[in-house]
């Protein structure tokens, strides 16, 4: 440790310009390094980084109070995350981050004053599938309402190691046949995904591999952590084979179990079995699993298959880097036109025809050419790119290097959203592990075609996914959307003709050279080709990533494959395409899901979230919900998005707090095309669409809050109150301990009442009561 | 390739011609077409920012909604400045622009030529309402940038609480008080004045020594200024601390010697 702050920060600075050097562009990755090394960017820094790379203090000021990743005030000994992304809000994030306010006595951007914690929020860690999520350094956790105590009882508990806690079961050598081995087919396959992680899936696999070695058999066993398995809901998830037996929610207590009795016997373990809901019925294999069946995963499939550290797994397994010797014979002419006649559209919202984007950036004058692959993933509820990105790189890999083949670029970058760890990590281990193959790097597997790719992490900027402001934070900016008058495949990265494509549109292109572009061209709908990965999450049965053909309704994949709603609830509505998408109703139900259905019903694809609401969520909340999100995440520059937006959510705030007005729809609605036509990029240009979609689906919503004072959903604060129903209520004063206001009074078991005027409407009594006792109305 | 032919398009029902790589705005400033603008100035680079400028173009089938100040015409464009969708914009941007600075005449007067009421129906962002004057039009930025060369302000946070900021709000060392911001600020939110021998621009945080002329003992520019001259004129000439009549006074002198 070194005691002056000053040599301290200069040592910090030194290491991050010899990892990133000290050129403009790498203002970022440099302060990224140094906000982890000091633990926020003091003053000095910031000037002597500015001294370093050459850049004007008050861009690099600029930067630093842009992006969310950098603080400029010191953070407490631990970070507490709560997400507050789409699938966690309609999961009662707002509540659990109002319980660990009270708990911590701290505000969201605080830090306790001990120096202990620091409380931030999020939108989204890729995780949707568990929500509500909360973060506390780098352990994920489910959070429940009225339980957030328990949450920092895990984390204290979290040091401890796994033989602290696993049941031991004693395995005698000699049991063990070996024949079993012979065929060298039994494999063991623990999932690694974020999803799985939360659920200590880490643990799990060292036990595994500890047992495997305790028992002789590690050499004869493929041991495999894999990416997301898509159904994160029952993480962690194992898989044995070659009986395919699949396993849910599994505990370190299990471990010994499936070693002894399934990896070295063959037989099920009943209990870990899938159970098709309201039934004992058990299921054995991924296949038959409802959540499964009805799904055809063509790109998502191979995470299951291999582990993502490996390139052998990916050559062996998934037919590797074959698509791209493949590709290397042929001209790039017809690359582009096999790309172009598979129907590929881009899979980061737009759906841009992929080959004609391609043919553009490869007639464009300039030299050097960029390929860029998205993988901001800001989209709140939706992790596929994620999953991809850290199930199989290789896959987006090679994908990228067949593009820039064809277009005829030598330099690509990854662009890593930064809430991401664990995808920047393994498509760095697969750069790494492509170059020593010479599948990067010089004279590519002998064709004289040079290409290379570096990884570049976001700052936590949604609005760094939208192409202009991507390439400015690459260039080392502040993510600052262009004018695209001029389009980014003329002139993108540096003023060089650029071609930005989506981590799954990348992950396409090596099934279409390889299958052809009539095989692709045979799935989906006219316009939609091929498949496409969904995140199917908030109120929905089996929540997780589901990969589908274009066309399959909504309601096939909500109640087909999702299950439906849990607890009996009605559906309400579907929100597709992140915040720029809308709110689909019921009676929209049997829309066949490609790009144009869903743009012509008032949504978008989006990057494929598709966040599930019942009748628990409230529209016009929903609506707020994620106009907060569009006013914090827009740029600022332009007058139509940074206003317009601010003055949507006054409105409706009012609406939700009961000041609603008769003028307030029709406002809503000029303000909503207004910010749509004047705005300067598709941020403000499709901020409207939550607003517009909800008032054009759910206008009695709108007229319940303005004109009745209700919300029907139950959920706007100002609109509710919390009674206790005397006959229900036993008096067992379990909501009087849990009440924070302590406003809930009454003789031991008698009924109880609630003082109104002292009630904040957490509704910690109602979670908290086992008697039904506790009304909203 | 660059394109060297000038461009023919529609401008407001009549023929216009553009040089290649002109902007609308300035087609329309020649042929005198008003189009408001409010983060446009001709010494500086357009930035997109206030959407004003915002005209309707139309390709073939296909109209959309530019900005004048960025969009370069193609042939054949049909360009409307003025009418009723543009209109209709210009009039919400400006209510929005109102309720932010309700007391800036320029925003009210022109609020008022698009027959937007004095009182704006929206609240909007952060520190917007009363006492506000910034716009974020970003000119300032610019100038001191690309103009002065200086880079001494710059913009802080994003979203609703964007605002124009120096290095951590407080005195900058680059700044050398030149005043270009000022001068080119549309809404006076920015101020300079010299009292008790310092230059002071408050929002700025900023508050620097002036020069006193070294002829007539006038203060008449701050000493970075002075400074930055000498810097960029390393040959400059021994009269470069007087104020500029000293120094044609000094000059008539020399040249009157001379002659002599
Ligand atoms: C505000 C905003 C956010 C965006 N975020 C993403 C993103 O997270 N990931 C992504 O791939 N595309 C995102 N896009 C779309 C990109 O701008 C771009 O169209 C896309 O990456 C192109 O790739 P594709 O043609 O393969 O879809 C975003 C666009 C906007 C306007
Ligand atoms: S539309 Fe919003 S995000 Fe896009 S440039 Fe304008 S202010 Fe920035
Ligand atoms: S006065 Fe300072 S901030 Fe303003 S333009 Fe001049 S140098 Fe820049
Ligand atoms: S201070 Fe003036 S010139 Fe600078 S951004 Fe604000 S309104 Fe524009
Ligand atoms: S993890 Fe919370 S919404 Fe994705
Ligand atoms: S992370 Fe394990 S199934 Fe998704
Ligand atoms: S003058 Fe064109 S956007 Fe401001």
């Amino acid at each position: 440790m070194i005691e002056d702050p000053g040599l301290q920060i200069d040592a910090v600075i030194d290491s991050a310009v010899a990892l990133h050097g000290s050129r403009p562009d790498s203002l970022i990755a440099v302060m990224q390094v140094v906000n982890g090394g000091l633990g926020y960017l003091p003053r000095e820094a910031l000037y002597r980084i500015s001294e370093r790379l050459k850049i004007p203090s008050s861009e690099v000021y600029h930067v630093a109070t842009f992006y969310n990743a950098f603080s400029l005030t010191p953070k407490g000994r631990h970070s507490v995350k709560v997400c507050l992304g789409t699938a966690c809000h309609v999961r009662g994030a707002p509540r659990i981050l109002d319980e660990i306010r009270r708990c911590l006595e701290i505000e969201s951007g605080e830090t306790t004053p001990d120096m202990e914690y620091t409380l931030e929020t999020v939108n989204c860690i890729g995780a949707c599938a568990l929500g509500p999520v909360v973060v506390i350094d780098q352990h994920y956790y489910r959070a429940e309402p009225g339980k957030v105590d328990k949450l920092f009882k895990a984390f204290a508990d979290s040091g401890l190691t796994v033989e602290e806690v696993r049941a031991k079961q004693e395995i005698p050598a000699e049991e063990v046949v070996q024949s079993r081995f012979d065929s060298g087919k039994v494999s063991v396959t623990v999932c690694g995904g974020t999803g799985c992680q939360a659920y200590g899936c880490e643990a799990i696999a060292i036990g595994i591999e500890e047992e495997l070695v305790r028992a002789g058999v590690r050499e004869k066993v493929r041991f495999v952590q894999t990416g997301c398995r898509g159904f994160c809901e029952k993480g962690p998830i194992i898989v044995v084979q070659p009986e395919n037996l699949f396993y849910q929610q599994v505990t370190l207590a299990d471990v010994d179990e499936i070693v002894l009795k399934s990896v070295l016997g063959g037989q099920a373990v009943e209990r870990l079995l899938y159970r098709l809901p309201g039934t004992e019925t058990t299921v054995l294999h991924e296949e038959d699993i409802p959540f499964y069946a009805h799904q055809d995963r063509i790109i998502f499939g191979d995470n299951g298959r291999i582990s993502p550290q490996i390139i052998e797994d990916y050559l062996v397994h998934c037919n590797g880097y074959e698509a791209l010797r493949k590709a290397l014979q042929m001209n790039p002419d017809s690359i582009i036109d096999e790309i172009t006649r598979s129907g590929l559209r881009g899979r980061g919202g737009g759906g841009f025809p992929t080959g004609l984007k391609w043919a553009t950036c490869r007639k464009a004058h300039g030299e050097p050419k960029y390929v860029i692959c998205n993988a901001d993933e800001g989209d709140p509820g939706a992790y596929m790119d994620r999953s991809l990105l850290e199930g199989n790189p290789h896959r987006v890999l090679e994908g990228m290097i067949i593009g820039a083949y064809a277009i005829g670029a030598n330099e690509g970058y990854v662009y890593v959203r930064n809430e991401y760890p664990l995808a920047v990590k393994h498509i760095g281990i697969a750069i790494n592990q492509a170059r020593e193959k010479g599948f990067l790097g010089r004279n590519i597997l002998n064709s004289g075609f040079d290409f290379d790719v570096k990884i570049a992490r976001g700052g936590g900027a949604f609005v760094c996914g939208e192409s202009t402001a991507l390439m400015a934070s690459l260039e080392g900016r502040a993510g600052e959307p262009r004018a695209k008058y001029i389009h980014t495949v003329d002139s993108g990265l540096w003023g060089k003709p650029s071609n930005l494509n989506n981590v799954e549109t990348w992950a396409n292109v090596p099934f279409i050279i390889t299958n052809g572009a009539d095989w692709y061209a045979s799935i989906g709908t006219e316009g939609s080709k091929g498949t496409k990965i969904f995140s199917l999450v908030g109120k929905v049965l089996n929540t997780g990533l589901v990969e589908v053909p274009m066309g399959v309704t909504l309601r096939k994949l909500i109640f087909d494959v999702g299950g439906g709603i849990p607890d009996g609830k009605r559906f309400k509505a579907v929100q597709t395409g992140g915040p720029s998408g809308g709110c689909l109703p019921e009676s929209l139900l049997d829309l066949k899901i490609d790009f144009d259905e869903l743009y012509n019903a008032g949504s978008m694809m989006g990057s494929g979230g598709l966040i599930v609401m019942d009748e628990t969520s409230c529209m016009v909340d929903v609506a707020r919900y994620f106009l907060n999100f569009l006013s914090d995440e827009s740029c600022g520059k332009c007058v139509p998005c940074r206003e317009g937006i601010a003055a949507m959510f006054n409105i409706l705030t009012d609406i939700c707090e009961g000041r609603g007005t008769k003028e307030h729809m029709p406002l809503l609605q000029e303000l909503a095309e207004a910010t749509a036509q004047g705005s300067l990029c598709a941020l403000g240009g499709s901020a409207a669409n939550p607003v517009l979609s909800t008032l054009r689906y759910f206008p009695e919503e709108y007229r319940a809050h303005i004109e009745e004072h209700k919300c029907p959903a139950k959920v706007c604060k100002a609109l509710i109150t919390f009674n206790i129903l005397a006959d229900n209520c036993t008096g067992c004063a379990a909501c009087v301990r849990k009440c924070p206001q302590k406003v809930i009074s009454g003789k031991k078991k008698e009924a109880h009442v609630i003082d109104q005027s002292g009630c904040i409407k957490c509704g910690v009594c109602f979670d908290t009561c086992r008697f039904q006792a506790i009304e909203v109305e | 390739m660059k394109e060297t032919k000038n461009i023919i398009f529609t401008l407001d029902g009549r023929e216009a011609e553009a040089r290649p790589d002109e902007t609308v705005l300035s087609v329309a400033k020649r042929l005198g077409v008003d189009i408001p603008a409010l983060c446009h100035h001709q010494a500086v680079t357009s930035y997109g920012a206030c959407r004003l400028c915002v005209v309707e173009v139309k390709k073939g089938k296909r109209t959309r909604i530019v900005t004048a100040c960025i969009y370069i015409p193609a042939d054949g464009d049909v360009v409307e400045t003025g009418n009723e969708r543009v209109n209709k914009l210009r009039r919400i941007i400006l209510e929005l622009l109102l309720a932010r600075c309700p007391e800036v005449d320029l925003i009210r007067s022109l609020a008022g030529q698009y027959g937007v009421d004095a009182s704006s129906r929206f609240r909007v962002s952060g520190s917007a309402g009363a006492g506000e004057r910034c716009i974020i039009c970003g000119l300032c930025v610019r100038v001191c940038a690309e103009v002065m060369g200086q880079h001494a302000i710059g913009y802080a946070n994003r979203g609703g609480k964007r605002m124009i900021a120096t290095p951590f709000e407080t005195q900058t060392e680059d700044c050398i008080g030149c005043g270009a911001c000022v001068f080119v600020c549309p809404t006076n939110a920015l101020h300079l004045e010299d009292i008790g021998g310092k230059r002071v621009m408050k929002e700025l945080y900023t508050s620097m020594p002036m020069m006193k002329c070294t002829g007539c003992g006038r203060e008449f520019a701050t000493e970075k200024q002075i400074e930055k001259v000498r810097h960029c004129l390393p040959a400059a000439h021994d009269k470069i601390a007087m104020c500029p009549s000293c120094r044609r006074a000094a000059f008539r002198d020399a040249a009157g010697q001379a002659l002599i």
